[in-house]
Parts: structure tokens; C-alpha cells; sequence
């Protein structure tokens, strides 16, 4: 029961307290559902007033009403409503059937294809997120608030450049090694991206529902191997008043972390680091930069980056219906602001979703939604798709600290670059306009006809698509341009349009057997064309278009793809006795991605569920609330790679004196396919002492024909090719529990917990070889192996002579290490070997406490990853001082060998040594987060009522990040990759909120 | 009225089947040209013209720029400076991080092969009559030959960085693995240096047939015959076969068509504006072609306070600029103290030390005020043809053969005339190529290393570069195993029928 019912259980049980006097009549009965359950918990009431009782556990209720009472109401959530006729009815021992309801939201979903499911009647394995964790996250995407709600669900957040779409997500561990492991992302129906939940306005959001297993998924065949997120957005309801939502939030958004900054080394102990380790001499720093006037001991991070950045959001909603028409529009704002210097992101939303029925036979419905976002970022970070190691940007902390930022002659910033290079960024952004817009549409339109109660066809029109304009200029008058500046210019036109029909049957005349038939065909299409151009010797600052440069540097460059997807779709679903219930699922889909005798992909699922609590012998276990047992097996496809790939190519490429080249591009490959899943997951769930929740699943997920990107020998003159091979698996469990600690008239507090581990094994890999090891990325596909490491492993300093030290690899085996021998010789292919750290951690979770108090609410969402390594990258050039003799270094490497200090952590500088990529860089990146917290307080009803034109006023504190535990050394533990280079660290932000209802 | 109210449903629902319309899986590229394996693949006149275009900026893609630093900047004549960045870090030191692993070495193995394979694809579409295109069999073969040509020097270039130097007593060394043929599933194991050196013989005598009447022009932009004779005469150079070397860069030299400039202003013509008299052949470039830029020298750019400025990567060593006499018009030309400021680490130097200018880019390949470190391509110079002939001579032991021929150059040069003795030649070979990327393959070819680094003179200087074990302390022994340069891990992890070479952790 919820707590929201128990709530107004308490509320019905106080007002009868002061009921009237008179004569009184008993009313006794029972509640239960159709299928025969008793409905404990369910609201008995007289209509119009504020008499009421609630059903026990059995069902049962004792109500004592005036003598001259007509008539009682029977409520309950998730069912339709009962009214007894007492003049009709006898008093005692009424019996009661509550019917279902069809129409409850929050406890359907939407999946697949037809009518909304009950969630517990649901043989798929689906966790629904509600708006409420989304809301009020100060996140620019609505995917990063997913963080720790869903087990089996990892994901991260790259870095904190605002407007940088850099969420990573992914089910039940990497689907794929090579192709895309990101899951199918729906809205309302409709294919799309992140990108475009990205544009979304968090708050349009009513529900995202994460498909987990065969059962939930196969219905989407193709692209549905690595799990379905499927997002609805928010509906207005019909025969309800308008309710108008006014939202707004103002805050600050920072890094999460300075420390790695802080801990650079101040000028006095870079000279003396530097003299020491026989660097550079007293003598060269004084003639190199004291004698310049460069004796300042500058933190370039404060000049370089800005914190303590304003961020605000607004939005309003407005939502209500009449008989035959319900609506919502809404429209929103964003403002973010990052840490790097220029980078800001702003998005705009609009949302008109409305829907009629205008005949009693007839369904139409259309939800139309606009979005303007604008991003402009500093090109001298990283973000997650340019890895950019500039010491301009991401590594200026590298920039010697004897260089001053301020001008002695002016008392402030030098204006364009400072002593040393270094840019003054300020300057740089004002002189350098590049920002990248995007104006998103999307809609669907949809239309039920009911040929007869039963019988239902539904068609669906979908669109996704954009236009994104990146407009890039360098002024002439920057000091760094020589008089002659740039320009660049991009447009890229995009959709992706769907088109669902759907025939649907349901029989639910017998409540022995019941089913449902539903038979569908989809095509789907997308385009993707864009042109770009650029022009140099720009010498008007005050007009820069392209036509304003020179002819003779203009290039131009024009791009097209496209892919097609035709799918053949079948469900069914059958339910005996209202305790079992058997699904199964079939889908054919082609995709113009693959060759022509390949194309077609047949996928399937099959599986039960068994409602145990309905059975007799556990029905009057007290102490077991509710307990189900869900099987399902089944298949589905991954087609997520580039177009085209199947098809040998001559490409243009390269231009000599005007005239294009032609060359062999792509050789084919007609056997190109489907990438296949088998998903096998098995689970439990139930309830116990009425206060414990859990989920309990296990699944055996495989993946074969495997779409990877084939590496060849240059020799052939390729670098590699898409093919269908390998096998990989992922096996694991996801635990869910939910705790009701306290639960009284006033006050509540739940604990919730997320869990999963998941362990991957490389079942088979290319031209049957056993290892893969990937050039430059540290990473090896091992056949038998998770996805691991393969690195030189680094065995510390020698203690005798100041050398840095590597294990030779076990000759016989490099998969198994022996770390014994060790060398001061570094050869990287020679010694590189398993180093037992695997590239996918194998632990996410996430636990939160949610409560109220009175009109206080709170939430804290923490999340967790166990087990995640990383490249540090970036600790290559901050702790490397023979390598990097020109850049600050960090605090900690004074502590080198020498022969006093034989136990040092760095080796002896003084040899010139260099240190190399090996598992020094390769850090416990696991991580412990606060994602949320959200403090909320409404005024209390009392006052409201005494404001006659608003319903509700609460006021909001919202944090993210705000607190984070790890042992990773680095900028963030959180991006989601192997080598961590330049990005910048993720953004924390405290907003205070105020919501308004009218 | 049932009826009535039916016929509106199903006029719905086909008004809805309407709107579906099958969409064609059978899509193709609009960029690109489908066609079938084994089939035609040059089927037109204007295919035959876009494949040459291919085949010539793919060769312009590899020259110049890193193709050609790697050499300098391993070898004696460049220090790194404070500044460097750890730019070319690995091949300059050549410590332990020049490894198998190394990135440089990484990339030109394989865009070495990467230009071989369209080299090879345009060679065999025209090997058979019937698959060239109707009315195009002499320019064909005209364009076949250049493919020739270009996949000769491709071999050298690679078997002279990969394979051991050349030995006519040894025929087991191993070369490269040679390609001929696309195949997706071959994995080759090396071929031996004779066998590569013999395959490209093979390909010259190809490229000279059919290129025998394109006559050598000054900066021709596509191959010609003097093109090949210059890349016969390294052919034999590189074979020791001394009395061909001389005689094919004395067939070029003989033409007339190519002359030394001797005055600083002809030089800086031929070497700054890309005008001059010396190039066999200059490819083509422009703002928008623009050939690779071999910037770690100069780095220019617009300084807030000193105007623009050079931020050299490398500077010259003091070896390198002590070489040059008080009248060389090559210290003039390709070595600046003063024209601009120096930035190394933040500290503006002028008239301190000698930075390397002779790549510091052509006005015309860069927009704005900054010079960019572009230059016109130039695969052969005439200046080398007399090296390579000096050189054979000498080694004929007809050292005053020798000296007639190296002091043509030196006098052009304005260089003190030496004798024909091979050290005085190997001194001159120096000088004059400094930057073309030929010092590591010299020394190579001679058997010797290097002693040191040393900076230039100075407090000043010294502060500017590197210090260190490696950097300006670095000597190479002759028998240093960065003479023969380690075949890429990644592509022995690919194919393991490729041996490494010795040094290098496990064969």
C-alpha cells in the first residue's frame, strides 16, 4: 500500500471521529478483486460527505452510516469505482468486486506496441522512473537524473562542459564490443536519440520506463539488443479543471572538484624540484625567468577558468480537459554556464500534446514539441567526442607558475595573452564566435479506431529531426590572427520518421482465460544531410561572412546518408486464473544497412510470469504481501553502425590541381548483419511485512555475430572492416529493495537500493584469434576474459638504483600474470600483459532516502560505481618532469629516489627518466556520489486555502554532485572511458526553486 | 447507421494504410560509386583522370612535413628546445620510448602502405587492354607509369626506414613485406632488402618505359623521365652500384634543365617563394591544396608585444650551424638570428642564437602575415643529383672526379671548395639537405653515428634547448638499433608473419 493511501486512510479514519450523531445503521462486506483477491486498503464512503472506513487485509470493512443513507462508494486505487445501493443491497456480508481499471497511469506502462500494460501483470521486465525524480534535477539532460535508480542501468556523465550531450548509458553491461552498446531510446512512440532527450524539457516528462528483458524488449526486434528507454511525456487528463504549473530555479554550478589544481606545484617548488633533480639549474631559472620579471607563482586555473557559475531554469505548464478533449502545453528555459571559460549552454522549449475523442468509437491524439538550444564551448577542452590536451585549456594547469597573469604597468589581467603564452581567454572567447544551434522538432500523431470493443487499429506518425547550424568565426583584429580571420559554417538537416500500424484484439469475457493478440508493421527512415564551408583571409572585423575572405581558400564539403528499416511485428499474451501468464513476441525486421541477401532478422521471446500470492496455499501467509516469478527468453538485433558498410566503394578523396580523386574506399562485405541477442532472465519479486519491497533478477545475456569493427595489416592498405563475429557475454543480477522505515500520519521515510553486477566474458573474437590487444588504448579483447587492461605493469622503483621497474610478463602466458622478474628496460609491446583490471566495472548501484515531514519533502540520491579503472592521461604530463621539463608539475613527485630517500614513490629525475604509459596512469576510478538532493517545503494547506487563486506554493532546494568519494587522482572518476585526457571535471550545482499552482 | 458508422471506421483506418509507403532498403552513397569486385574498375575517361588525381595527392601527402622531420630531428643537426612540448619527443631522444609502439613510426608504415594500395589498384585496372577505357590507352599508359614510379619510391622509402641497409653480401636481411595486390586476407611476411630493392627495379624499368617520352621539365608536377633517372640514381646509390648512381644523376644533371641557384637571392627564390631553378619536380599547392608543413622549426605566430614571432620546436645544433663558411649563401638563406624574435618559453630572444628558416613557408600557401612552415613539395632537387654523383664517384675512388663534381655545388654556394674525398662529401651532404629529411638514411648508408648535440654557443642558447642524457647529450653509435626502425607492434599484433627487427623485444 502507498503511502499516499495511508495517508488519506488516516485522514477518512480522523474526519469519522467528528461525524455526525444520528441513528446508525451497520454496513459490513467484503472487497475483492475479480480475480477473487481481497482489496485491503480500499476507501468505503459515503458519496458527498465525509464518512469513510478502509478495507483491512482480508478486504473486509464495518461501516456504521446514518439510517437514512442511500447509497456507498467503494475506491481504490488501480481500480475503477464501486457504488452500492443500499436500498437494492442487503448490509450485511456485502460482497464486492472491484474491476481493474484500464485507465490508471501510474501503475501501467507503455510497452511495445499496444494498450498500456498493468505493471503487475507485466511478464516483461520493465522499471518505470516517474517524473518526480526527473523534475527538478538541475541536469541539461533528463538521462543524467537516471543515474542509480536502475539496477543493471550504468550511467555516467562525462565532464562538466555545458551542452555537451555526454551522458553514456548502458544495460546489463557492453552489449557490443566495437558497435554502438547504447540502448534504443523511444519518445512517445517515436525513435530518437539522446541528443534529443537532451532538448527536452525534463519536466514534459511524465515517465521513463527502462525495458529490461527478452519479454520487454523483442517487440522492438531491431536495436532493442541493448535494452529500450522509453520516455512519455505528459498528458493532460480529460474532465479536469486547468491547472496552471509555474516553476523556476536560480543557483550556482561549479567543478566538483579543485583539488588536483590546488595540488600543482608552487614556482619556488618547481625551481627547487627542478634543481634537485638536475632539470634545470638555479642559475637557468633565474636567467630564463627571474631576470624576465617572471617571478609571480600564478594559479592559472583562476584565470583560466571560471567557477561559482550562474545557472537558472524556468518553466510552465498548463494542463486540463473537457469531455471530449484533454491538453497540456508547456513551455520551458535554461541556463548553464561552465567552468570553462566562454562555454554556455541556453535551451527553449515548447509543447503543445493534446488529445480528443471525438466519438465514442474514436481516438486522436498529437504531441508536437519545439526546441532552440544554443551551445558555445572553449575549443581548448576535451568533451565527449574530441579528446583536446591543450595546455591552452584542459592542461593549463601545466603552465609554468613564475609567469604573472597580472600587468604590473595596468594592475590587471593582461588583455591578450599573458607572459609565457598563455591566452587570456576572456579575450579569446570575445574574439572567437562559434556557437552551434540547434532547432529540434518532434511530434507524433496518432488514431485508435475501435472496430469493437475488442477490437482495435491504431496508426502512429512519427518525426525526430533537426536542423543544427554551426557558425565558427575568428575575428582579424585578434592579436594572435595577423589581420586575416576565418570563418566556418555547417548545416546539417536530419529525421528520422516512423510510421506504426497496429491491429489489436483483447478477450477478457472469461476470467479463466484471458488474452490479447496484437499484430503490427513498421517502417522506419532516416536522413542525415549536411554541407559545410570555410573561408580564410578574412580582413574586415566588422564583417566576416563567408563571401568576405579570400576565393582561393574557400572548401566546401557536403555529406548524405540514409537507412531504411521495415519491421513485421506479433505479440500475444495470455493470462489463466489471473496467476499465469505467458507472453510471446515475434518481429522481422530489414535494414538497408546490410547486404541485400542478409537483411532480414527474425527475433523472438517467449515468457511466464506466476502471480505465487494468488495462489491458495499463500494466500493467507500474512507476512508475504505479494510474490511473483518471471521467466522470459528471447532475441533481438543491434544494427548500430554506419551506413553503407556492406557495399564495395570507390570514394573521392584528395584533390590534385582541381580535380578530385577517386579511389578504392570500401571493400565489401555481403555478408554484413544482424548483430544477435539471446537474453535469458529470471526474476522475483514481492513484497513482505508490508514494508519491504524487492526485485530480485538474474540474466544470461549473449551476444553473437558480433558487429565489430574488424582491425586489418596497413599491408593490405585498410585500416579495418565491419563483420559479423565474435560472442560475448554478460551475466549478472540486478537487486532492487525498497524499505518503508517509518510511515506514520505526518512523516515518512523510504530507503531505496540499486544494485547490479554484471560479469563479461569474451566468448570468441576475430580470424580465431584468442587476444586482441587495441593499439594506444591500453584495452584487450581475451578470449575466456572480461574486457581487460593489458598494460606494462609497473613494479615501482627500484630501491638500489633509482630506476623505475616493470614485471616481465610470464613467458609462457601474458594472460596470466606472475609478477615476479621485473626489468628496468621498458619496451611496450614486450611487456605488455594482463594487469587484472577490467575495463567495465562490474559494479553500479545507487541508494536513496526519500521522507517527508509535515509539509517538508526530501530526497538524497547517492550512486555508485565499484571496480571502474582508468587511464589517467593527463597525469602523464603533471608527474613526468624529464618529459615535460617546460610545464608545472605535481606536488607529489619531489618525493624521488635519491640515495637518502630509497623508498621514494617517483624514481631518481636526475637519470633524465621518462615515465612511460603503464599501470601507474591506470587508477581505481570507483566512485560514490550524492547525484541529488532535494529539500522541498509546500505552505501548508491552511494558508492556502486562505489564497483563493493558488492551489499550492513549495519552495525547493535542489544539489547535485554535491558530494563525491573516490580514490581517483584525476580531474573525475566519473567519464566512461579507458584514457581520461583534458576534460573538464563535472559540474555541482545548488539551486533554490520556488513552484507555483494555480 | 451500424454500417454507416463502420464505413467511416474503415475509411479511417485506409486512410491511415495510405499514408504508408514502403520505404527502399536498397539504398547507396551519394558520395560514392558502387560497383562490382572483379569487375571494371576505371570504366571512363573522367575515372582514368580522377584515379591519376588520387594517386598524385597521395603521393604529396607523403612528403614533406613529418616525412621529412623524423630524419633531422633524430640525427646531429637539432637540438629540441625548452619549449618543445615533447613534440617528436620519442624520435628525437630515441630513448626507450622509441619503441615499437611509437606513433610516428606507426603512421608512416602505414600510410606508406595506405598510398601502395591505391598505387597497386590503379596498376593492375590498367594491366589488362580490355579493362582500360576506350580511347584513353596512351594516357593510360602514361598514368600507369607514374603509378609505377610512385610505388618504387614508395619501397625505398619504406625498406630504407624498416629493412637493414643495403648489402650485396647479404641476401637474407629482411626488407618489407612486398604488396603487390589487394587482398584483404593476405598477412605477408617481410621480403628480404634484396628482394625489395629488386622489386623496385622492377617498377622503375616499368615507370621508365612508359614515361620515356615525358620530357623532365623544370618543377614538372607530375612525373618525368629526369624524375625517374633522379630515383634511379638513389636506386643505385642505395645498391652500391656506384658506377650507374653517377651515371643517372649525371644524365639529369646533364639535361641543362636544372641549375644551381649562387646567390642568396636565386636561393631564397628556389627555397622561400618556391620559384627557382633547382626542382625536378615540384608538386602542385595551393591554399587549398596545401602540401604537409613542416612547421616544428618555426612555428610562427603573431605575438602580442614582439609582432610575429618564431617558436621553434628545434633549433639548429651548433655542429649543424658551424658547418657553414662565412659565404655561404645557405647560413644566409636558411639560418635567421635577427628577421624575427625567437620565443622559447616565454622569454623573446634576437640576434641571440640561429634558428632554422629554410621551411619557414611560402607567402602564397598561407593567408594573413603569418608564415605557416608550408612549402611547395619537392620530391628531387637537382643539388642531390650532384651529391649522389660526387658520392658514386668517390666511392669509384675517382676522387677527383669527385671533387670536380662537389665543387660545382660549393661554388654555386658560395661554400669553400674541398676535396673529393667521401668525408668531405659526407660534409656537403649535410650542409645542403639539412631539413629534407635525408641526414638519418646518410648516416645510415655510411656507417657512422653521431657524437652529441651540443647547443649553440652561449648561455642563452643553452637555456633554449633541451638538457639531458638524451636530448643535448644524446650520441648515436652506428650500430644504434634506432638505424633500423621497429616494425609497428599493431601491425605484428595483425599479422604474425612479420618479424621484428633486432632491439626491438621479441622477433
Amino acid at each position: 500500500m502507498s503511502v499516499r493511501l495511508k495517508l488519506i486512510t488516516v485522514f477518512l479514519v480522523l474526519l469519522q471521529a467528528f461525524s455526525a450523531w444520528g441513528q446508525n445503521v451497520t454496513v459490513t462486506g467484503v472487497v475483492k478483486d475479480e480475480a477473487g483477491f481481497p482489496v485491503p486498503g480500499a476507501s468505503v464512503f459515503v458519496p458527498g460527505t465525509t464518512r469513510g472506513v478502509i478495507t483491512g487485509d482480508k478486504g473486509q470493512f464495518v461501516f456504521d452510516v446514518p439510517a437514512s443513507t442511500k447509497g456507498i462508494k467503494i475506491s481504490c486505487i488501480g481500480y475503477d469505482d464501486a457504488d452500492i445501493d443500499l436500498s437494492q443491497s442487503k448490509l450485511k456480508d456485502i460482497s464486492i468486486v472491484l474491476k481493474e481499471s484500464t485507465t490508471f497511469l501510474e501503475s501501467a506502462v507503455a510497452v511495445g506496441y499496444g494498450s498500456p500494460k498493468k505493471v503487475e501483470s507485466l511478464v516483461g521486465s520493465v522499471t518505470t522512473v516517474s517524473s518526480e525524480s526527473i523534475r527538478t534535477a538541475p541536469s541539461s539532460s533528463a538521462l543524467d537524473a537516471l543515474q542509480g535508480q536502475v539496477a543493471g542501468l550504468a550511467v555516467l556523465t562525462s565532464g562538466g562542459v555545458a551542452g555537451d550531450n555526454s551522458v553514456s548509458m548502458k544495460l546489463h553491461g557492453t552489449g557490443s564490443l566495437t558497435s554502438s552498446s547504447t540502448p534504443l531510446y523511444i519518445i512517445d512512440g517515436v525513435p530518437s536519440s539522446s541528443r534529443s532527450i537532451m532538448s527536452l524539457n525534463p519536466n514534459d516528462i511524465e515517465s521513463i520506463s527502462i525495458c529490461k528483458d527478452a519479454s520487454a524488449t523483442s517487440i522492438y526486434g531491431a536495436r532493442a539488443a541493448n535494452g529500450v528507454v522509453h520516455i512519455i511525456t505528459k498528458s493532460g487528463s480529460y474532465n479536469n479543471d486547468a491547472t496552471i504549473t509555474v516553476r523556476s530555479q536560480y543557483g550556482i554550478s561549479t567543478i566538483t572538484d579543485k583539488s588536483l589544481y590546488e595540488n600543482m606545484m608552487s614556482s619556488s617548488e618547481l625551481a627547487r624540484l627542478w634543481n634537485m633533480a638536475g632539470i634545470h639549474s638555479e642559475q637557468y631559472v633565474k636567467e630564463t625567468f627571474y631576470d624576465n620579471g617572471y617571478n609571480a607563482d600564478t594559479r592559472w586555473y583562476n584565470y583560466v577558468q571560471q567557477f561559482n557559475n550562474p545557472q537558472y531554469q524556468n518553466d510552465i505548464s498548463i494542463e486540463g480537459g473537457g469531455q471530449r478533449v484533454a491538453y497540456l502545453i508547456g513551455a520551458s528555459q535554461f541556463h548553464q554556464r561552465g567552468s570553462a571559460i566562454g562555454n554556455v549552454y541556453d535551451r527553449f522549449t515548447i509543447r503543445s500534446n493534446v488529445q480528443g475523442r471525438p466519438k465514442d468509437w474514436l481516438k486522436v491524439g498529437m504531441n508536437m514539441s519545439a526546441t532552440y538550444d544554443k551551445t558555445i564551448q572553449n575549443p581548448n577542452w576535451s568533451n565527449s567526442s574530441n579528446n583536446r590536451n591543450y595546455t591552452s585549456g584542459a592542461l593549463s594547469y601545466l603552465t609554468l607558475p613564475f609567469y604573472p597573469a597580472i600587468d604590473p604597468e595596468t594592475g590587471e589581467e593582461y588583455v591578450n595573452e599573458y607572459p609565457g603564452g598563455m591566452i587570456n581567454h576572456h579575450t579569446y572567447m570575445a574574439n572567437r564566435v562559434t556557437p552551434t544551434e540547434r532547432l529540434g522538432l518532434m511530434g507524433t500523431a496518432f488514431v485508435t479506431v475501435d472496430f469493437t470493443p475488442d477490437l482495435k487499429f491504431s496508426s502512429r506518425a512519427g518525426l525526430d529531426g533537426y536542423i543544427n547550424r554551426y557558425t565558427g568565426v575568428m575575428k582579424p583584429d585578434y592579436y594572435l590572427m595577423g589581420g586575416s580571420g576565418w570563418r566556418s559554417r555547417s548545416t546539417a538537416y536530419s529525421y528520422s520518421s516512423v510510421l506504426t500500424n497496429t491491429l489489436e484484439y483483447s478477450y477478457d469475457k472469461n476470467d479463466a482465460v484471458k488474452f490479447s493478440l496484437l499484430a503490427g508493421h513498421e517502417e522506419i527512415f532516416n536522413d542525415y544531410d549536411a554541407w559545410s564551408g570555410s573561408i580564410e583571409n578574412i580582413i574586415n572585423p566588422r564583417i566576416t561572412l563567408i563571401s568576405s575572405g579570400d576565393p582561393e581558400t574557400r572548401e566546401i564539403d557536403e555529406s548524405q546518408v540514409q537507412s531504411a528499416f521495415r519491421s513485421f511485428f506479433g505479440h500475444g499474451d495470455v493470462t489463466f486464473l489471473e496467476k499465469y501468464i505467458l507472453d510471446g513476441t515475434v518481429r522481422a525486421d530489414a535494414s538497408s544497412r546490410f547486404g541485400a541477401s542478409n537483411r532480414w532478422g527474425v527475433f523472438w521471446s517467449a515468457g511466464a510470469l506466476w502471480k505465487a500470492k494468488r495462489e491458495p496455499f499463500l494466500r493467507n501467509v500474512v507476512w508475504l504481501n505479494d510474490l511473483n516469478f518471471k521467466v522470459s527468453y528471447g532475441t533481438s538485433g543491434n544494427a548500430n553502425i554506419s551506413d553503407y558498410q556492406a557495399l564495395n566503394l570507390l570514394g573521392e578523396g584528395g584533390v590534385y590541381d582541381g580535380t578530385n580523386g577517386l579511389y578504392f574506399a570500401q571493400p565489401e562485405n555481403p555478408d554484413l548483419s544482424w548483430e544477435k541477442q539471446a537474453l535469458l532472465t529470471v526474476a522475483l519479486t514481492g513484497k513482505v511485512l508490508d514494508r519491504v519491497d524487492f526485485d530480485v533478477e538474474w540474466y544470461h545475456r549473449k551476444t553473437t555475430d558480433m558487429l565489430m569493427s574488424v582491425p586489418i595489416p596497413a599491408t593490405v592498405g585498410f585500416s579495418s572492416q565491419y563483420r559479423n563475429v565474435g560472442a560475448l557475454l554478460n551475466t549478472g543480477v540486478d537487486v532492487t529493495l525498497g524499505y518503508d522505515i517509518i510511515r506514520t500520519r505526518e512523516s515518512f521515510l523510504h530507503f531505496q537500493a540499486t544494485y547490479n553486477y554484471n560479469a563479461e566474458k569474451v566468448l570468441e573474437l576475430f580470424d580465431g584469434r584468442d587476444r586482441w590487444e587495441i593499439a594506444n588504448t591500453g584495452v584487450a579483447f581475451v578470449v575466456g576474459q572480461p574486457v581487460m587492461y593489458y598494460y606494462p605493469i609497473y613494479a615501482g622503483v627500484d630501491r638500489n638504483t633509482g630506476k623505475p621497474t616493470w614485471y616481465v610478463p610470464n613467458a609462457d602466458d601474458v594472460d596470466t600474470p606472475t609478477m615476479e622478474e621485473t626489468t628496468d628496460v621498458f619496451a611496450e609491446e614486450d611487456l605488455t600483459q594482463n594487469t587484472g583490471y577490467k575495463r567495465h566495472a562490474p559494479v553500479y548501484g545507487g541508494f536513496s532516502f526519500s521522507g517527508a515531514w509535515k509539509n517538508l519533502s526530501f530526497l538524497a540520491d547517492f550512486s555508485f560505481v565499484l571496480g571502474k579503472y582508468m587511464i589517467n592521461n593527463d597525469a602523464y604530463f603533471y608527474a613526468n618532469p624529464n618529459n615535460f621539463a617546460d610545464s608545472n608539475q605535481h606536488k607529489e613527485i619531489s618525493d624521488f629516489w635519491t640515495e637518502t630517500n630509497p623508498d621514494a614513490k617517483w624514481p631518481d629525475w636526475r637519470q633524465g627518466t621518462v615515465m612511460q604509459f603503464d599501470t601507474h596512469l591506470l587508477e581505481d576510478a570507483s566512485f560514490l556520489r550524492l547525484k541529488s538532493l532535494q529539500l522541498a517545503y509546500s505552505l501548508p494547506k491552511s494558508v492556502m486555502s486562505n489564497i483563493k487563486f493558488m492551489k499550492d506554493l513549495k519552495f525547493t532546494f535542489t544539489g547535485r554532485n554535491l558530494l563525491t568519494f573516490t580514490k581517483f587522482s584525476g580531474i573525475d572518476p566519473e567519464d566512461d572511458t579507458n584514457v581520461t585526457l583534458g576534460l573538464p571535471a563535472n559540474s555541482k550545482q545548488m539551486l533554490l526553486g520556488i513552484e507555483l499552482v494555480f | 447507421m451500424q454500417a454507416m458508422k463502420n464505413t467511416i471506421k474503415y475509411l479511417f483506418v485506409a486512410a491511415a494504410l495510405a499514408a504508408f509507403s514502403a520505404c527502399d532498403l536498397n539504398l547507396l552513397p551519394t558520395n560514392a560509386i558502387v560497383y562490382e569486385p572483379g569487375g571494371q574498375v576505371i570504366a571512363t575517361r573522367e575515372d582514368l583522370l580522377q584515379f591519376e588525381a588520387r594517386i598524385m595527392s597521395d603521393y604529396r601527402a607523403v612528403h614533406g612535413g613529418m616525412y621529412n622531420i623524423i630524419e633531422d630531428v633524430m640525427t646531429d643537426g637539432f637540438n629540441a628546445s625548452s619549449g618543445f612540448g615533447n613534440n617528436y619527443g620519442s624520435v628525437h631522444r630515441t630513448d626507450d620510448s622509441f619503441s615499437s609502439s611509437d606513433s610516428y613510426i606507426d603512421s608512416y608504415w602505414g600510410n606508406h602502405y595506405t598510398v601502395i594500395k591505391d598505387y597497386n589498384v590503379l596498376i593492375n585496372a590498367l594491366n589488362d587492354d580490355i579493362n582500360v577505357p576506350d580511347g584513353t590507352e596512351i594516357i593510360s599508359w602514361t598514368i600507369q607509369g607514374e603509378a609505377y614510379m610512385f610505388r618504387a619510391e614508395a619501397y625505398m622509402n619504406l625498406v630504407r626506414h624498416f629493412g637493414a641497409q643495403y648489402d650485396p653480401n647479404d641476401n637474407g636481411a629482411l626488407g618489407v613485406p612486398i604488396v603487390l595486390e589487394f587482398d584483404l586476407y593476405a598477412r605477408p611476411a617481410r621480403n628480404t632488402v634484396h628482394e625489395v630493392y629488386n622489386q623496385i627495379k622492377a617498377d622503375l624499368d616499368s615507370a621508365a618505359v612508359r614515361l620515356a617520352d615525358v620530357p623532365g621539365q623544370l618543377q614538372a608536377d607530375y612525373p618525368t623521365i629526369d624524375a625517374v633517372n633522379a630515383l634511379y640514381a638513389r636506386y643505385y646509390l642505395d645498391t652500391k652500384d656506384y658506377k650507374n648512381a653517377a651515371a643517372m644523376a649525371g644524365k639529369v644533371i646533364s639535361t641543362g634543365k636544372y641549375t644551381l641557384s649562387n646567390t642568396a637571392a636565386k636561393l631564397k627564390d628556389e627555397f622561400r617563394d618556391d620559384v627557382g631553378t633547382e626542382a625536378i619536380m615540384q608538386l602542385y599547392g595551393s591554399l587549398q591544396e596545401t602540401p604537409n608543413a613542416t612547421s616544428v622549426y618555426t612555428s610562427m605566430f603573431s605575438s602580442q608585444d614582439h609582432g610575429v614571432c618564431y617558436r621553434s620546436l628545434f633549433l639548429p645544433t651548433r655542429k649543424l650551424v658551424d658547418s657553414y663558411g662565412a659565404n655561404d649563401i645557405r647560413k644566409v638563406v636558411w639560418f635567421s638570428s635577427t628577421d624575427y624574435y625567437t620565443e622559447v618559453n616565454g622569454s623573446y630572444y634576437r640576434g641571440d642564437f640561429f634558428t632554422f628558416v629554410k621551411y619557414q613557408g611560402n607567402s602564397t600557401l598561407y593567408s594573413g602575415e603569418v608564415p605557416n612552415g608550408v612549402q611547395m613539395c619537392k620530391p628531387f632537387l637537382i643539388s642531390e643529383m650532384y651529391l649522389i654523383k660526387a658520392e658514386a664517384e668517390a666511392m669509384q675512388d675517382d676522387i677527383p672526379k669527385a671533387k670536380t663534381t662537389i665543387n660545382q655545388l660549393q661554388t654555386a654556394r658560395g661554400a669553400a671548395k674541398t676535396s673529393g674525398r667521401i668525408e668531405d662529401i659526407q660534409n656537403e651532404w649535410f650542409r645542403e639537405t639539412v631539413g629534407e629529411g635525408m641526414r638519418w638514411t646518410c648516416l645510415k648508408r655510411w656507417g657512422i653515428g653521431f657524437d652529441k648535440r651540443e647547443a649553440q654557443t652561449g648561455t642563452l642558447a643553452k637555456n633554449a634547448v633541451m638538457q639531458g642524457d638524451y636530448y643535448d647529450a644524446r650520441s648515436l653509435a652506428a650500430d644504434d638499433r634506432s638505424f633500423i626502425w621497429p616494425i609497428p607492434a599493431d601491425e605484428r599484433r595483425l599479422n604474425a608473419n612479420l618479424k621484428q627487427n633486432p632491439g626491438y623485444g621479441t622477433e
